[in-house]
């Protein structure tokens, strides 16, 4: 009786020990998991907002239609156009300049605004131009304005998400 | 009672602990399993939603690529190269989701992007069985798109938009030898619009020629000689292109305009615009009996016999008198009437001739009536079709327009829209002159003050700057009182034009204007590419 009661205190213990270690690797699991959630989470969440940003900043190109959007300096030697900046809220489409939003998609004053998460910038690259002096030119009726918005993630500066479309005279 | 002994009853229990902790696993495997399920679709339906804006987005790209292309091509006489077609491009193996056939259209994407792909077509029709012929007006633009895997797809119903509406005069010719702009000396050319060359310019001593946009145009060939800052009103734009504009040739027009195929030659053309004229029944005058001047059903009538293939000032002889225009309001009944005014009118649709000789009668009065008051039929544009179907010769002369050329407006609007009547010439070598000549009378005998207004689009391009042929291309000269007094003192006056006017040589003589004015109704027109007219999109 005595050697029956031994076994079963023992088979107990390493019984005790077994469910302890598995519960173990189903915590460790589970908390994995749960972080690799939160991470894809946060990553949809990111793309998804660099997203709509892209969109927002090209719906505004769109709305300006290609005849009124700024017009940026001519190379020879691609024989096109080139235009880099932003719409700021302040001063409209801005060249050169760099708009900055909130992680939540809200447009921030600048760079060292609290919360800046994302910078974007659009890139308008037109053929088909009329070659003014210099390195200015003109649009002509089959220009054809070429816009692409990059949106980054300010502190890592990885590209979130990049849309682009075409800008015609007479277009969508 | 039966009691279990203490042994039997651990035993039971032995493992309880394991059989519980495995339990817990075991839901917390499933939900975890859950969470990540959820996790990764709720990232695919976030990817899925972020790819297909980008690729609705990269679908109007297609669109807009597409409008470009049409634009570009619009001088092809090759039909198929005017738009992309609705066939499988070589090297093309995507297929929709939702379809096992190819994604059909011209490949193709945005400058400086490398995230997706379109594939756009032109079609007569919505479902894109009909590749776009070139001259259907509305046609349709299908562009779909795919990024990452996600697909969208833009419909839009697409005008076409006119070949006038564009440049305010162009000077279409490039000569080896001469200047395709002369600009007389002390002439005085005021010009709205732009305003664009591709070939030389040559300017008299005291001339002068300004407008707000200047084009030079075909700049590899002549990197000199064209239009100047001293072109530019203040302000304007000097502005170039190295390769040079071409639009197509008044054959070209015509072949579009009668139906002809485009291999058709050019007597062919203008014999199938001879055969659809209404020379004969398009042309009417005012009633014997008509009771005032207002043209209208009961005002006018036919012209018995209409014009020849001559527009002169004998296609007045037989016109009857405009109401209230005698010399005299009375008279003895042994006497005829003295004639003051007589009229023609045009009615709309196409008119051939093969010469214009108008001199300055102002007992003649010419009236375009796009409205079609005079005959109260269905309103639409007046086009001359000046040409010779003998293309061996041309033509043997000059032609000449030396009156005003008045218009009908519709009611409550006062301005005539040029895009309501067309001038369209073709006799190669040859010389199309609007003149305002110096020192005129009305009919009453009083000096006449003011400009003469044409308002129309003119087009004469025989010789594009990419024709090697043997031609020489049309000219066309605007001529006005030469007085050097402005247009609007007295016996002075400019050939004012409303509208635009592109052709092979342009000339100027005294005081000229054109005013750019792009035309409201101008769906018969040649096209010079495509506009959206409206559009939808669906998903894929």
């Amino acid at each position: 009786m005595a050697r029956n009661r031994r076994r079963n205190h023992a088979f107990t213990l390493i019984e005790g020990l077994v469910a302890s270690i598995i519960l173990g690797i189903v915590v460790a699991a589970m908390f994995a998991a749960w972080n690799a959630c939160f991470n894809q989470s946060a990553s949809i969440t990111e793309m998804t907002s660099a997203a709509n940003i892209a969109q927002a900043e090209l719906g505004i190109a769109e709305v300006y239609g290609a005849a009124n959007m700024p017009i940026g300096t001519y190379s020879t030697t691609t024989s096109q156009g080139t235009w880099t900046g932003a719409s700021i809220p302040a001063t409209g489409w801005t060249t050169g300049a760099t708009a900055y939003y909130s992680y939540s998609g809200a447009q921030l004053a600048s760079s060292t605004a609290a919360g800046v998460f994302y910078s974007v910038s659009l890139t308008l690259t037109d053929s088909s131009v009329l070659q003014g002096t210099g390195t200015s030119y003109t649009l002509g009726p089959t220009s054809m304005r070429s816009a692409v918005v990059t949106v980054k993630n300010v502190s890592s500066g990885t590209v979130d998400f990049q849309m682009a479309t075409n800008l015609v005279s007479g277009g969508l | 009672m039966k009691q279990f002994p203490l042994q039997t009853r651990r035993r039971c229990e032995s493992g309880a602990a394991l059989i519980t902790v495995l339990m817990v696993s075991l839901c917390t495997a499933m939900l975890i399993g859950a969470s990540l399920t959820v996790a990764m679709t709720s990232q695919k339906l976030g990817y899925n939603q972020s790819y297909s804006e980008a690729a609705l987005q990269l679908a109007d790209a297609g669109v807009n690529s597409e409008l470009q292309v049409v634009a570009l091509n619009m001088t092809n006489v090759t039909v198929s190269l005017k738009s992309s077609q609705p066939v499988v491009y070589n090297g093309v193996t995507a297929q929709r989701p939702s379809q096992s056939t190819t994604v059909l259209g011209r490949p193709g994407t945005v400058a400086g992007y490398t995230g997706g792909t379109f594939y756009v077509y032109s079609s007569n029709d919505a479902a894109g069985k009909t590749a776009w012929d070139g001259t259907t007006s509305p046609f349709y633009i299908t562009s779909s798109a795919c990024v990452n895997g996600c697909w969208q797809t833009v419909q839009i119903q697409s005008g076409v938009n006119s070949l006038f509406n564009v440049y305010g005069v162009f000077s279409l010719g490039d000569t080896s030898s001469g200047s395709t702009v002369t600009v007389a000396p002390n002439a005085n050319v005021s010009v709205t619009g732009s305003a664009g060359v591709n070939g030389p310019v040559s300017q008299g001593s005291s001339c002068s020629f300004t407008a707000p946009t200047a084009i030079n145009a075909n700049c590899s060939k002549h990197t000199t000689g064209q239009l100047t800052n001293n072109n530019l009103c203040s302000g304007g734009n000097l502005c170039s292109s190295q390769q040079p504009l071409i639009y197509p040739k008044t054959s070209d027009c015509c072949r579009t305009a009668f139906g002809c195929h485009p291999t058709d030659s050019d007597a062919v053309a203008y014999s199938a615009c001879q055969a659809h004229s209404c020379n004969s029944t398009g042309i009417y005058h005012y009633c014997n009996n008509a009771n005032s001047s207002t043209i209208n059903t009961t005002n006018c009538q036919q012209l018995t016999g209409g014009c020849g293939t001559t527009l002169s000032n004998s296609c007045w002889a037989n016109a009857n008198i405009k109401p209230g225009t005698y010399t005299s309001n009375w008279w003895w009944w042994w006497q005829n009437p003295t004639v003051a005014v007589q009229t023609l009118i045009f009615e709309p649709g196409d008119y051939y001739f093969t010469s214009m000789q108008l001199a300055y009668d102002a007992s003649k009065e010419m009236i375009v009536d796009p409205c079609a008051y005079a005959s109260g039929g269905t309103p639409g544009q007046v086009r001359f079709w000046c040409c010779d179907a003998n293309v061996a010769t041309d033509g043997a002369t000059d032609d000449s327009i030396q009156c005003p050329i008045h218009n009908t407006c519709p009611a409550g609007q006062s301005t005539p829209d040029p895009g309501c009547f067309r001038l369209f010439y073709d006799k190669d070598g040859h010389n199309c002159t609007f003149q305002r000549p110096d020192n005129c009378t009305d009919w009453t005998g009083n000096t006449l003050t003011g400009d003469f207004d044409y308002y129309c689009g003119v087009y004469a391009c025989s010789k594009p700057a990419n024709d090697t042929s043997s031609k020489i291309g049309c000219n066309v000269c605007y001529r006005g009182t030469e007085n050097q007094n402005g247009c609007n003192s007295s016996n002075d006056g400019c050939a004012h034009l409303h509208g635009s006017m592109l052709c092979d040589h342009l000339e100027f003589h005294g005081n000229c204007k054109c005013d750019y004015t792009p035309s409201q109704r101008c769906d018969k027109d040649p096209s010079c590419g495509g506009c959206a007219v409206s559009w939808s999109c669906h998903s894929g």
